[in-house]
């Protein structure tokens, strides 16, 4: 028996994918399980709605192991492993909309803002190092163009064509020129 | 053994039904006497698919016989346990040693002074089970006199007690191989839990862990290191995290494949 796909959506917003095991291997049978021969060398389990929640709660606890909550699961759905996108690009904007799996544009936009100001930091330092070259040879023209290219990237997580894009591919085109 | 009277009977007992070949021997002496060569005789049953006891051999009032078996399993697929015993029609006993689980081609020998022999489907005799190291003996790790078997090798401390290896090549992870684990669960881009099947016996495990590179160059956006993240290192789950190498604090993010072993102590 394959594994199922999961879905489950947590109460953080956020959307987690379980590859729950049907068929498994190890020294003691696991929540719901029985033996598939009489030496124990295989176990199975029915992915039903009881031994699918006891995974989900001894997966994603309520606390780690230091007494700090964790996000917790809101409700699950089995489905397709087709169901989830294949692009992982924008997969922390993933959440549940019946048995599909969709992006949820407000929080893939906020994602694509996060990758531009973390793709920013690195350009901020390498844009120092350029403008430092260009100030020390008294090149005003290059020192106008670096602070041209830093300041698209400060403007960037505000381009309007973000708040704009109506799809995750919409969003993929919109990089710093 | 000895079958005495009438009442004396060989029998065995066939627990689950499969196709089980009985072949019996036996000397046998008027009381008092020595057998001749004539008193020598062997008998072959049909095929025993059924269940219970099947009476082998009788003793005869006046006789002493003394039997010897081999029972082969012939199913193709069905294992059963099965056991020799002798009674007199009171009390019976169980011949000791001959209660065997006879896997499908497998065979027990019983001769003439009630030793039992288990072979396996290629001739092969199987050891003393007494021999064997139990689950304290293998948690101990310290005896000498004991044989490790496939069934309790892996309660050993030195050896692993789970692993598991993820690809990531399409929408969500996929557990390629493992041992020991029942599930895992995406819950962010390079973010990951391992559920283990059988639980360790407390959060003092060592968690063995690496990932694979997504493509062979070493640039800072396409290295990958991984973590436990903290304070997910429970009895039963881990959390792994996979990060890149970009300024100023790195972003999490998925690795070519995922790699996890986990030695310790099991409940």
């Amino acid at each position: 028996m394959n594994p199922v796909m999961i879905a489950i959506s947590m109460d953080d917003g956020t959307l987690s994918a379980m590859e729950f095991h049907c068929i498994g291997k190890s020294p003691t049978l696991p929540q719901g399980a029985e033996w598939m021969s009489e030496r124990g060398e295989l176990w199975t389990r029915a992915p039903n709605n009881a031994n699918i929640a006891a995974e989900i709660a001894k997966s994603l606890p309520a606390f780690n192991i230091y007494g700090d909550p964790q996000p917790q699961p809101v409700s699950f759905k089995v489905v397709d492993r087709a169901a989830f996108p294949a692009d992982r690009t924008y997969r922390n904007a993933l959440k549940l909309d019946g048995a599909k799996v969709v992006h949820d544009m407000p929080r893939a936009r906020e994602w694509h803002r996060k990758l531009l100001r973390h793709e920013r930091t690195q350009k901020f330092l390498e844009l120092d190092g350029r403008r430092a070259v260009a100030v020390r040879s008294g090149n005003a023209q290059a020192v106008a163009a670096v602070d041209a290219e830093a300041q698209r990237w400060a403007d960037a997580p505000d381009d309007p064509r973000i708040e704009a894009a109506q799809t995750v591919e919409e969003l993929k085109q919109i990089k710093v020129a | 053994m000895f079958l005495k009277g009438t009442s004396d009977l060989l029998r065995l007992n066939i627990a689950t039904a499969s196709n089980i070949k009985v072949k019996v021997w036996w000397g046998d002496a008027l009381d008092g006497a020595p057998p001749a060569a004539s008193d020598f005789d062997t008998v072959t049953f049909a095929a025993q698919t059924g269940t219970g006891d099947v009476t082998l051999l009788a003793g005869v009032a006046g006789h002493t016989r003394k039997p010897q078996a081999s029972v082969f399993n012939t199913h193709a697929t069905q294992a059963t346990v099965v056991y020799l015993d002798m009674t007199d029609g009171t009390n019976a006993a169980e011949v000791a040693g001959s209660k065997v689980n006879l896997l499908a081609g497998e065979s027990l020998l019983m001769l003439a002074n009630e030793t039992c022999l288990h072979y396996d489907s290629n001739g092969g005799l199987y050891p003393s089970v007494g021999n064997a190291a139990s689950v304290a003996e293998m948690e101990a790790g310290a005896a000498l006199d004991k044989y490790v078997a496939p069934g309790t090798q892996h309660w050993h401390p030195g050896h692993p007690k789970c692993w598991g290896v993820v690809t990531v090549s399409a929408g969500t992870p996929t557990l390629a191989a493992n041992y020991n684990l029942t599930s895992i669960t995406d819950t962010a881009t390079g973010d990951i839990v391992f559920t283990v099947a059988t639980d360790f016996s407390s959060v003092n495990w060592c968690c063995q862990h690496s990932v694979e590179i997504i493509t062979g160059a070493f640039a800072v956006a396409t290295v990958r290191d991984s973590h436990v993240k903290f304070g997910t290192l429970a009895a039963g789950t881990v959390s792994l995290q996979c990060i890149d190498k970009t300024t100023t604090t790195n972003l999490l993010k998925d690795p070519q494949s995922w790699h996890m072993v986990g030695l310790g102590d099991q409940a």
